[in-house]
């Protein structure tokens, strides 16, 4: 009875904080339930699996996200835990001074840390079932699935939800019975120890510039990461060059996370410092107290801006690069199959038959022709490598590229002279530009015809769609094309009518496609290099081959794509929104913290006459700093990352970035709300009057 | 010429049936350039006394000028002001910012004020001059003697040349010989500067150092001392004094 009774009372005293904790582990505790229950949901699990083909890829990405964030909420409670308990020292100092003994109190701690889990535990099951449809709805809707859902109750999510929450307290819980068994006079020490804050020395002045440096150095690196390990690969040629670009990352990641930390530990503080002496003049005014406070408030959180930065940088690169990958993924699909049905040699006569078998009459249809051939290119790549780089290429003339671009509208106007070719790659970015300074005049080989081409473009964009061809494409004139020698090839493209029996003939096209037996393969042999004509076979025969498939079906594609894809978004989505939860909730707590060791600061400064609104204006102040510090640095570390994701996908579309670091700072910002609302209430009381009497 | 004028001041706390009346219609006036103190019992009501005059409280009744001002007409922003430019205070506990250094904290009423004063520098040299701060400007608080602490809470409450100095059990936390110390400080700014100060204490050594003690009782006037010739004679009094106070006698009006 006694013991309820304390603890009844402590749960009273500690309410915000308790309040606090049981918000962030109800939400944990409401995701988990909700992936649980959307990983059980059969219905979904087997739509997915018949878009994606392999049954496992959907649960056990799942249950690695799972995994994820639990080993992340058990730490982040922890940290929040240890933040918490060092808050009640005085107090729990002072139950041991008053005769309470430590394992009585440990099991009082014990017993509270329970209760709120056990809270936290219930508010986050009922907040789960109202969150698991709308996770479910919002995968569904990503992932272009047609699955019915409801509310979804699945105990063995429950039961997961449950043992995490279980193993997470009962740490908590003994952590906290252990820790206040310390000896008393750890507890019993003065609060308010006037401390004379860290000088800037010249030491730590260069100190942070040096960070500074690192930090700047590390995201410029990062910005030119192949050209950089390049250089770096003629410099050191001793070191195997496969090695070259992970050990360069490695590197880069350290000296990023090292400048970062000595950015905030002394290199901001010192520049505000610096700013406020270099203009003193102006700063003997009240805006120079509030300046003062602003440094000591950088000071005091350099750990946890560091870290709130990191999470930022890793939420934002997630989001953006998910986001991005997913548009661009979506754009691949219609530069491979830009109409409904594409196809290619062998698989032209396969779908104009099944077309005319089904009486589907295609609204639009082209066959091209084309010639095969083996050529040899050197181009700088983006290492800055000239290598030499054999290839199988379906050659267009021109005629026919202005007769496809009538039904593919991304194809651009293109000139070409005779002996002059564009070069059409899948992956662009692997080379340097051709015509460029590093890449001048170059030429592209043709043993079959004795003769070489001048480059004069590079483009990703295929006439029929990069699906119909082996390798590489090249547009040439007209004349040049009759003029060279090749393997005589068709490219097909229809655009079908939305009509039933269309929708049969895709479905049987689709069945015709699945058959594993339709693939094309040209093999390279050393005939071939010596200017052989070539072949297309259905076997592989030789080391180096080339393959395609000759049916490509929009539809399906999509289908795939945006059931992976969207998959990923998703889970990408869950863990970005548990990371700013836990961002905002680091800061918030930081400054409630800071605040109340400051509490008696600005109870002076108010005695000695400061401006009520001013100090108010000085808390906006501070935590505006706080929360920009973290959200800028992070935003511009997570651009120059994606940049790097940049590098190897061809233009991939950016605009769903922008909006997705706005909806961050969104979210930022009403943490930042929240923080000042509760840092103004807080200081905000009557200026403390004199209780001598 | 009155610097501080109080007339029929009461300060009721509480609602109906647990009401308190820590003051009790108290009228008193202070003079420019005198030192000022404030002698009674625990509760008496010096403390309310105080948080008026600091513009913290406001009276239930009766009315306090302060230099010309009415304390009832100031708004929030107005009474901050007011304690920025007319008031200076020296705490118990000092209350000085730890993370500044002595110049800084003395300078800090100046730097609250919107408009940069010119002669800043002129006047921390002039202030720390008088309290013998000189040579440590650049310290921080935590490095300095409870006395030497006390000094610079006394120059940072004139610097800004206050019309009063409300000093609130100024030696409270000093030694007897830092205390002594503080005091001379203390009245040698009253004599030399011209500084009106009104100090409550209930220590009779301490309020020695006044040229005039004013005794509340249960939040009413109860009588006053003046200094004579010594202080001696003066504390003498005082003690005599705290005895009725305390002893239920009287009031009787002492003077030489």
């Amino acid at each position: 009875m006694h013991v309820w009774q304390q603890i009844k009372t402590n749960l009273v005293q500690h309410r915000h904080e308790d309040g606090l904790q049981i918000m962030i582990a109800a939400l944990i505790n409401a995701i988990m339930y909700a992936i649980g229950t959307v990983a059980n949901n059969r219905l979904i699990l087997s739509d997915a699996s018949k878009r994606l083909g392999s049954l496992d890829i959907v649960p056990s990405l799942l249950m690695i996200v799972m995994v994820l964030l639990a080993l992340f909420s058990i730490s982040f409670l922890l940290y929040l835990n240890s933040l918490l308990i060092a808050r009640r020292d005085q107090e729990i100092g002072l139950y041991r001074l008053l005769g309470l003994s430590g394992a009585k109190l440990g099991l009082n701690v014990f017993l509270e840390s329970l209760i709120v889990g056990v809270i936290g535990f219930v508010a986050g099951v009922l907040l789960g079932l109202i969150l698991s449809p709308l996770l479910g709805m919002v995968l569904i809707r990503l992932m272009a699935l047609h699955t019915p859902i409801g509310f979804m109750v699945s105990p063995s999510a429950l039961l997961d939800v449950l043992t995490l929450m279980g193993v997470v307290y009962l740490l908590i819980g003994a952590v906290n019975a252990i820790y206040v068994q310390n000896p008393l006079r750890q507890f019993i020490r003065q609060q308010d120890v006037p401390v004379a804050p860290k000088p800037q020395t010249l030491w730590r002045f260069w100190l942070g510039i040096g960070g500074f440096t690192l930090l700047v150095g590390s995201l410029l690196t990062m910005l030119r990461l192949l050209p950089i390990s390049g250089s770096l690969m003629r410099l050191l040629p001793w070191i195997p060059s496969r090695i070259v670009l992970p050990i360069l990352l490695f590197v880069v990641v350290v000296a990023l996370l090292l400048g970062l930390f000595l950015v905030f530990a002394d290199f901001l503080p010192g520049l505000v410092a610096w700013f406020q002496r270099h203009h003193e003049m102006q700063n003997r005014n009240a805006s120079g107290i509030s300046r003062h406070l602003i440094i000591k408030r950088l000071h005091g959180n350099a750990h946890s801006l560091w870290l709130t930065t990191l999470l930022c940088a890793v939420t934002i690169t997630m989001l953006g690069s998910s986001v991005m990958l997913f548009q661009y993924k979506q754009e691949l699909v219609l530069r491979e199959i830009p109409t409904t049905v594409v196809a290619s040699g062998i698989g032209v006569d396969n779908v104009t038959d099944v077309l005319k078998k089904a009486r589907v009459k295609p609204t639009h249809a082209i066959t091209i022709s084309s010639k095969l051939l083996y050529a040899e290119i050197r181009l700088r790549d983006q290492v800055g490598q000239v290598r030499k780089q054999p290839g199988v290429y379906n050659v267009v003339a021109i005629r026919d590229y202005r007769r496809a671009a009538r039904l593919q509208r991304s194809l651009t106007p293109v000139r070409l002279r005779q002996r002059e070719a564009q070069l059409m790659l899948p992956t662009r970015t692997g080379f340097q530009p051709v015509g460029a300074r590093r890449n001048p005049n170059r030429a592209i080989m043709l043993p079959g015809s004795d003769t070489s081409l001048r480059l004069t473009r590079t483009t990703n964009l295929f006439p029929t769609g990069s699906n119909n061809y082996f390798d590489r494409g090249l547009l040439v004139s007209d004349q040049t094309f009759d003029m060279l020698e090749g393997t005589p090839d068709r490219l097909y493209m229809a655009k079908l009518p939305k009509t039933k029996a269309a929708r049969r003939a895709l479905t049987q096209l689709q069945h015709l496609d699945n058959s594993q037996n339709l693939q094309e393969y040209v093999n390279i042999g050393a005939n071939e290099r010596a200017g052989d004509d070539l072949k297309v076979t259905n076997r592989v025969s030789a080391k180096m081959n080339f393959w395609r498939n000759p049916i490509g079906l929009q539809a399906s594609q999509q289908n795939f794509v945006s059931t992976l894809y969207g998959f990923l978004l998703f889970l990408i989505l869950l863990l970005s929104g548990v990371f700013v939860v836990a961002t905002g909730s680091i800061l918030l707590l930081k400054q409630v913290i800071a605040v109340r060791q400051e509490k008696r600061h600005f109870q002076i400064l108010k005695h000695l006459g400061m401006d009520p609104q001013q100090i108010r204006h000085t808390i906006y102040r501070q935590a505006a700093v706080i929360f920009a510090v973290p959200l800028v640095f992070g935003i511009i570390m997570a651009l120059c990352v994606i940049s790097v994701m940049n590098s190897y996908l061809d233009n991939p579309p950016s605009r769903y970035l922008s909006l997705m670091i706005a909806i961050y700072a969104g979210i930022d910002w009403l943490f930042y709300q929240a923080t000042v609302h509760v840092m103004i209430r807080m200081v905000d009381g009557p200026v403390s009057r004199w209780v001598n009497d | 010429m009155a610097i501080l004028e109080v007339s029929n001041l009461s300060k009721i706390f509480g609602q109906r049936h647990d009401r308190v009346r820590a003051l009790n219609d108290l009228s008193f006036q202070v003079a420019a350039g005198e030192f000022i103190g404030i002698m009674g019992p625990s509760g008496a009501g010096k403390s309310t006394l105080l948080n008026i005059l600091a513009t913290i409280e406001t009276p239930s009744t009766g009315k306090v000028k302060i230099a010309g001002y009415d304390l009832e007409a100031l708004n929030e922003s107005q009474q901050a002001a007011f304690r920025r430019d007319h008031l200076g205070f020296v705490f118990q506990d000092f209350n000085l910012l730890d993370d500044m250094t002595v110049a800084q904290n003395i300078l800090l009423p100046l730097t609250l004020q919107r408009q940069v004063q010119p002669d800043r520098a002129e006047r921390l040299r002039t202030v720390s001059q008088h309290l013998n701060l000189g040579p440590l400007l650049k310290a921080f608080p935590g490095e300095l003697s409870m006395g030497q602490r006390q000094r610079v809470a006394a120059a940072r409450a004139v610097i800004t040349q206050p019309s009063l100095l409300l000093a609130d059990e100024p030696t409270g936390s000093l030694d007897s010989l830092a205390a002594t110390d503080f005091l001379r400080y203390l009245q040698q700014l009253n004599q030399q500067e011209k500084t009106t100060i009104l100090m409550v204490t209930h220590d009779p050594f301490t309020a020695s150092f006044a040229s005039r003690i004013i005794f509340i009782k249960d939040g009413a006037f109860f009588a006053e001392v003046t200094r004579g010739k010594s202080r001696e004679q003066f504390f003498d009094r005082i003690i005599d004094m705290e005895a009725t106070v305390s002893g239920g006698g009287h009031a009787r009006v002492a003077t030489d």
